[in-house]
């Protein structure tokens, strides 16, 4: 009942990442400095840049480290316990895997182009924009190494909160939207959380009748010494000791830690805090040579110990059961639970991408939001059910159209970067869902580079040259360069999951061309408005050298990244692929990835040639403007909600005046008139003694002057006085008597 | 007019009289049927050292220890068959390692007439125990049929800091500002007539209130709860207050108030202490506040029923003759809605503990007392109400008298739709009240929900949920809209607050242990955010003469000090996550979520709504305009046409409550630690573990 085996996440002791929490919190700190002491513009410049670089170095150390850990071994780090009540574990967990320290490597490279970016154009308030801006990286840098919920929340609504500020506050409509994407992660946590166990019945929710901790034999670690090796690496703090039998060598042991034992019968008993009942682990066997893991299963926050329940099975008293085949038997309104959180979350990173897409943030921070809903699609990847994935992508992808015609249809130049980047954030997460996880790496990395480069060059009103790199990188013209194998590996996955079956896949792949080509249309639009104006080679050179950086970073990141030859049955496998560890679904299948590729670069070409015929002459064409349409109704949508909102605010402060507070006058007035009705009724039935009384009464209220207004003062304080008396007596009983 | 007023104070004054007529009689009845018929062979226990219970056992070598007399009273021999503790496995009542043997022979035993046998009690408190006090009772079992099971109280401390008043801490608490309120009216009649006098003994006594506050905090085991005994009761007063009544002398600290008497007492504190302009009439608006700071921990820490009442009702009455006597222009209307509500409150409150306390089970009083009747709020949490089919009004008691709760819970919470002197109160009120009564007020409510609705009326809560989380959602959607249309700072804080009780309501509804504690969490932080935000509303105003927030579009460039911490209020008041007002929210959502999924989608919105008010508010004052005629303002011209940041006074009342509210937004884990226990109990207690269930 308590007993099962399989391979659990690999993790590495903690006393070695101490300087990985340190990543989200060096720009942090800077920002909380910034804010305090932001009078000189200059200091703060340097002292920004100073910590950009430092978390660059940082971040550069992990992703060195990481890649030095054996394949499928990750790094995790618990920061802190924040509490534990019953089956809820809140705890702030980080994780250096390969995908989130690429992340977080592309935040922290972000980052310090920002700040550079920030400090050379010199914009008025450089200090609190450059707190914002290390905000904002930290907080995504937290999003990206996050391993659970709390961190995951935090650092989404702190991105938020900057967010908005860097925008000048303004744009609530944005705002709005970021906050339901930050609350709709929440929820869609909250629901998985408690779809991991219990029962949900016509009485509600019955808290799960399954073991809580199980001992998980790990098939790979044996041991030599004859010993067996329990370890707890989860639960920290928590304080295990034996329920029966002897007790444990220096129990009760604090979690995390490992123990070895003779082999045996054991009983295990986890006390993880006083909100929580005792857990019991009874009656396992440990065997010589094995190691064993006490792993926390059911009801969880933590993402590294969801994706270990879902691969090895949970000890039932019936025999061992798959969470995921548990978590497809729940259902709700009809849909798997799976889809709903999937659909939760998709919606969700669409939402926060407003942020991105609908607001002015100015500088390049802007192009650090793209992180958090990739981040959040491949959080959510290994939740869903086959067939689910292709499913969900036709939501992102169709929103990345809405963007990208959005973008397309623009009259402002220092939007477009923006919407391509937004679109292109979409598209990384159609990758992700189709299966293409690779995929959308290499669009993200070379999507926000490109995105920041684009800007950088237009702010710069540098040489042109290198705004149509940029816009080559973010377009994926160049095939295997910037985006380019990306979107190809999109493509691909949407055939793949076509070809099994899934025949959503099949609407996916021409959405993503047309994404493509819109993506292609608006940047290119954008390079051919520009390369009719004069080259400028006499302004500032930083800046220019930034957007050269930038461009040839988007480039080359994406062909360092996307460029392999397995997709058509070769053995050099892209990096991406071999970060995310995930093979593509169409390998060795040339024709298929061929026709993909040669789909996106089409695509790219069609947008180009569609943005050389708009610029063509100096009037826009009809079909520019039509491009924004699905754009324009999704905000005139948006206004009829705010127009809603707006009718129930008037609605509730005109009910608070005219019934709460009038209701309260009304109970006020009727309790007067009661006192009055019982005085006069009592004046008649009274007998002489009681009227006498009150004529007494009358006579000391009038002879104490209680009726006098200027009297009220002593009444007041006559009062006050009377109850410190009646206090004092009580505290002066307890002195006594307790 | 002046008939009028004279006829309202005789009527007063004639209830006055008719109830202490009703007390009187009372204890008439209580001394006749304490008078007891010798009978043969009758029990009788008490101290060895003489006097009246409880027993209290002195610190020695081998623990504590302490000595009961078992005396036979009657004209034949008395057998004593048992002796123990009160108690059981499911229910101990007294903390481990109390054992009790008789002097100098084994049970049964024989006393012989008008002899008497002593059995020695001994606790030996192991070391590091989390427990530092001991109540209990000892019962004995005889032949005297007619007297039965006999008890007698024990009790215990163990020495720390504060020496022989250890054991007096919440004495203190309360009673430091009460002597305080007693020193400004000294100092009046010794003549020291400033205005200064009254504000400097004031902030001392807060301050000394505040430092105790901070050492029961400190000294709070987290992870006790009733099956560590006591209760789960720590700091515990305990005594015979009127006999003849079985009225006691209970306080306690427990997971519900244990954070709550902490930021009631640093808002009380730092509220007063920036106060530029003392209201008229400095003395008595001082001792008001003392009084009002005094009932606060009073009510918060009330274990008897009578208590809870009697402390709740002298916070509303203080609090609306604060706002009456020193508030705005308004302030009469204020005061009444606030005093017809809060009587409301305290009235439904007064009928529930009556009426509860009747169907209590036979039990003792803190020195063995025997008694059917008790206020004893943990004692009357045993009584299986439900199973007793006890009537109020008709119906079910527990139907009715949770009913009652919930009102008087509403009211004080300053929930939908019981929240009309919410607005008012806070726009009228002199700002340091307005803060006091923002926190003590609904942070007493949320006790009064949790202590008698989920922990005294569990069978009332799992009939009621499902309304109380409705209310919940409600109460939060309310307070969001409201919000949103707000330009008023101070009501601005109002409907955030009516938004964020919401979300107690919801959290204590759900019967989660994760809700319960988002709903204990929510007292503090709310408060905590909220009596910031007021403060911060109260400086502004002192500049600007408004708290129109068109008006003070793009102060922040002029007031960067007071825009950040704004700031912080504002987004803890939003519940955004990473600042403290946000853990409370999210786990009261996670707790609603299982049962109630529709009502939890509405407090999602809520959440929504509520941030986006408070964001558009940010929005103004940070990136809007600054009106240019605010240069040629008369009140800007001492400082040279420019809005002055906060003075250096201000921010040492300031800083220390934003600094708080975002520690607790990174680190929750010192107010999650503090309820655990108590959640735990509360869980047990409305949503008791299935038998099926296994840990």
């Amino acid at each position: 009942m308590f007993e099962t085996a399989g391979t659990l996440t690999i993790v590495e002791l903690t006393s070695s990442l101490v300087v990985l929490v340190l990543l989200p919190l060096l720009w942090a700190a800077f920002a909380a400095v910034a804010a305090l002491r932001a009078t000189d513009g200059r200091m703060a410049a340097r002292a920004a840049i100073a910590a950009a670089g430092g978390t660059l170095g940082l971040a550069i150390l992990h992703a060195v480290r990481a890649a030095q850990n054996p394949p499928g071994h990750i790094a995790h780090q618990h920061v802190a316990t924040l509490a534990r009540i019953g089956q809820l574990d809140v705890a702030i967990d980080l994780v250096r895997d390969p995908t989130s320290v690429t992340c977080a490597l592309l935040a922290a490279f972000l980052g310090f182009a920002a700040v550079l970016h920030a400090a050379w154009t010199a914009p008025a308030g450089l200090a609190a924009r450059l707190a914002w801006t290390g905000l904002t990286t930290s907080a995504v840098i937290l999003v990206a190494l996050s391993d659970g919920l709390p961190a995951l929340a935090i650092g989404l609504q702190i991105a938020t909160v900057a967010g908005w500020a860097l925008a000048g506050g303004g744009k609530s409509r944005a705002l709005v939207l970021a906050l339901c994407g930050d609350v709709t992660v929440v929820v869609a946590a909250w629901v998985l959380f408690w779809s991991l166990g219990g029962t949900f019945g016509t009485s509600g929710y019955t808290p799960d009748p399954l073991p809580r901790f199980a001992l998980v034999a790990v098939p790979e670690a044996a041991r030599p010494d004859g010993k067996a090796s329990v370890s707890l690496n989860t639960y920290e703090d928590a304080m295990v000791s034996s329920d029966d039998g002897p007790p444990l060598p220096g129990e009760p042991l604090r979690a995390p830690f490992t123990l070895l034992l003779g082999p045996g019968v054991y009983s295990f008993r986890i006390q993880a805090s006083a909100a929580t009942t005792d857990l019991l682990v009874t009656h396992v066997t440990l065997a010589a040579g094995r190691s064993y893991v006490l792993t926390p299963y059911g009801p969880t926050t933590s993402l590294g110990n969801l994706d270990d329940q879902l691969v090895v099975p949970r000890p039932t008293p019936t025999g061992a059961a798959s969470m995921r085949a548990a978590l497809a038997a729940r259902s709700i309104g009809g849909v798997h639970v799976t889809s709903v959180v999937g659909l939760l979350v998709v919606l969700a990173a669409l939402l926060r991408l407003a942020l991105l897409s609908k607001t002015q943030q100015g500088g390049l921070v802007y192009a650090l939001e793209a992180i958090p809903p990739v981040v959040l699609a491949l959080h959510m990847l290994p939740l869903l059910d086959p067939g689910a994935g292709p499913a969900l992508a036709v939501i992102p992808v169709v929103a990345a159209v809405f963007l990208a015609g959005d973008a397309a249809s623009s009259r402002s130049s220092d939007r477009v970067p923006r919407g391509a980047l937004a679109s292109l954030s979409a598209l990384a997460m159609t990758a992700v869902l189709v299966g293409e996880t690779s995929g959308a790496m290499v669009i993200l990395v070379a999507g926000a580079l490109g995105a920041a480069a684009c800007t950088t060059s237009l702010d710069a009103e540098s040489d042109v040259r290198w705004l149509g790199i940029a816009c080559v990188s973010l377009a994926g013209i160049v095939p295997g360069a910037g985006a380019s194998s990306g979107v190809a590996s999109a493509i691909t996955g949407s055939f793949g999951a076509s070809a099994a079956g899934h025949m959503v896949g099949a609407a996916v792949a021409p959405l993503v061309a047309i994404a493509a080509i819109l993506v292609a249309t608006a940047l290119f639009r954008v390079y051919s408005a520009s390369i009719s104006a004069p080259v400028v080679t006499s302004g500032p050179r930083a800046p220019r050298a930034l957007a050269v950086a930038l461009a040839a970073s988007s480039v080359v990141g994406g062909a360092i990244l996307g460029i392999g030859a397995s997709t058509f049955g070769g053995h050099t496998t892209p990096l991406a692929r071999r970060l995310v560890d995930a093979p593509g679904g169409l390998d060795g299948n040339p024709r298929i990835a061929g026709v993909a590729f040669v789909l996106s670069v089409g695509a790219a070409v069609v947008g180009l040639v569609a943005a050389r015929r708009a610029t063509a002459t100096s009037k826009t064409p009809g079909w520019i403007p039509a491009l924004g349409l699905p754009a324009a109704l999704a905000g005139r949508a948006a206004r009829i909600v705010t127009g809603a909102v707006r009718f129930l605010v008037r609605s509730v402060l005109i009910m608070n005046e005219d019934v709460i507070d009038d209701a309260a006058e009304a109970v006020g007035s009727l309790v007067i008139a009661l006192a009055r009705v019982l005085r006069l009724a009592d004046a008649k039935s009274s007998a002489p003694m009681e009227l006498a009384l009150d004529r007494g009464a009358t006579e000391v209220v009038v002879r104490t002057g209680m009726d006098h207004p200027r009297r009220s003062d002593w009444f007041r304080t006559g009062l006050v006085l009377g109850m410190v008396a009646i206090l004092g007596l009580v505290v002066l009983s307890s002195m006594v008597l307790g | 007019m002046k008939r009028a007023s004279s006829l309202r104070g005789l009527f007063a004054l004639r209830l006055i009289v008719t109830a202490i007529l009703f007390v009187a009689l009372l204890v008439v009845a209580g001394e006749a049927r304490a008078q007891e018929v010798r009978r043969a062979g009758t029990v009788r226990v008490e101290p060895a050292s003489g006097g009246r219970g409880p027993v209290d056992l002195r610190f020695t070598q081998e623990g504590f220890i302490g000595e009961l007399a078992i005396v036979n009273n009657g004209k034949e021999p008395l057998i004593v068959s048992r002796i123990a503790v009160r108690g059981d496995a499911t229910d101990p009542r007294a903390p481990p390692k109390l054992a009790l043997r008789l002097a100098d022979a084994a049970l049964p035993v024989t006393i012989a007439p008008g002899a008497t046998r002593k059995a020695i009690i001994q606790w030996l408190p192991e070391r590091g125990v989390r427990l530092h006090q001991l109540y209990a009772h000892v019962v004995v079992t005889t032949s005297d049929e007619q007297s039965g099971e006999v008890a007698m109280g024990v009790r215990a401390q163990i020495p720390g800091l504060l020496g022989p008043l250890e054991g007096h801490v919440i004495s203190l608490l309360i009673g430091v500002p009460l002597l305080g309120a007693l020193l400004t009216f000294l100092a009046r009649l010794l003549g020291r007539r400033d205005d200064r006098t009254p504000h400097l003994i004031a902030v001392a006594s807060l301050a000394v209130q505040s430092m105790i506050a901070i050492y029961i905090y400190r000294g709070f085991a987290s992870d006790v709860s009733r099956l560590d005994g006591n209760d789960g009761l720590q700091f515990i007063e305990h005594g015979v207050w009127i006999r003849a009544i079985s009225a006691e002398i209970f306080f306690g600290v427990d997971g519900t108030s244990v954070a709550a008497l902490l930021v009631t007492s640093l808002v009380g504190l730092l509220a007063i202490l920036p106060e530029r302009t003392v209201p008229r009439g400095s003395t008595s608006y001082h001792t008001a506040y003392l009084t009002l700071a005094a009932a606060v921990p009073g009510a918060l820490c009330a274990m008897d029923g009578l208590l809870f009442v009697l402390f709740t009702s002298f916070a509303v009455i203080a609090a609306a003759v604060l706002v009456g006597g020193w508030g705005g222009a308004g302030r009469r209307d204020a005061a009444m809605k606030l005093a017809i509500l809060g009587t409301l409150a305290v009235v439904c409150l007064l009928v529930v503990v009556l009426a509860v306390s009747r169907e209590a089970d036979p039990t003792f009083l803190v020195d063995g007392t025997k008694t059917s009747t008790t206020f004893s709020l943990p004692e009357l949490s045993r009584v299986a109400l439900g199973a007793k089919g006890a009537k109020l009004f008709g119906a079910a008691l527990v139907k009715v008298a949770f009913v009652l709760v919930l009102i008087a819970s509403l009211v004080l919470l300053g929930a939908f739709p019981l929240h009309a002197w919410l607005a008012p109160t806070y726009t009228e009120a002199p700002t340091a009240t307005g803060a006091m009564i923002s926190a003590a007020l609904p942070t007493i409510g949320g006790v009064a929900l949790l202590r008698i609705g989920c922990a005294v009326l569990p069978e009332g809560m799992r009939w009621a949920s499902g309304v109380v989380v409705a209310i919940g959602a409600v109460s939060a959607a309310y307070g969001a809209l409201q919000a949103l249309g707000q330009t008023d700072l101070r009501k601005l804080a109002a409907a955030g607050t009516t938004a964020q009780v919401g979300f107690v309501l919801l959290g204590a509804g759900s019967l989660t242990p994760q809700g319960l504690s988002g709903a204990m969490v929510i007292g503090a932080t709310r408060a905590l955010a909220c009596g910031l935000f007021l403060v911060l509303a109260g400086a502004i105003e002192d500049r600007a003469r408004t708290r129109d927030l068109t008006r003070l579009e793009g102060v922040a460039t002029q007031m960067p000090g007071w825009a950040t911490a704004l700031a912080v209020a504002a987004l803890a008041q939003a519940g955004v996550m990473g600042i403290g007002g946000a853990w409370g929210p999210m786990l009261a959502l996670l707790g609603a979520l299982p049962n109630y999924p529709p009502l939890a989608f509405i407090g999602a919105v809520a959440l929504i709504l509520a941030a986006a008010a408070h964001f558009l508010v940010l929005s103004r004052i940070l990136f809007g305009k600054l009106a240019e005629d605010w240069e040629r303002s008369p009140l800007l011209e001492p400082f040279g046409g420019r809005f002055p940041d906060l003075t250096t006074r201000e921010w040492t009342s300031i800083a220390p409550l934003a600094v708080l509210v975002v520690v607790l937004g990174v680190w929750p884990a010192p107010l999650f630690a503090s309820t655990a226990g108590t959640v735990r109990d509360l869980t047990n207690a409305v949503s008791p573990p299935g038998p099926e269930q296994i840990s």
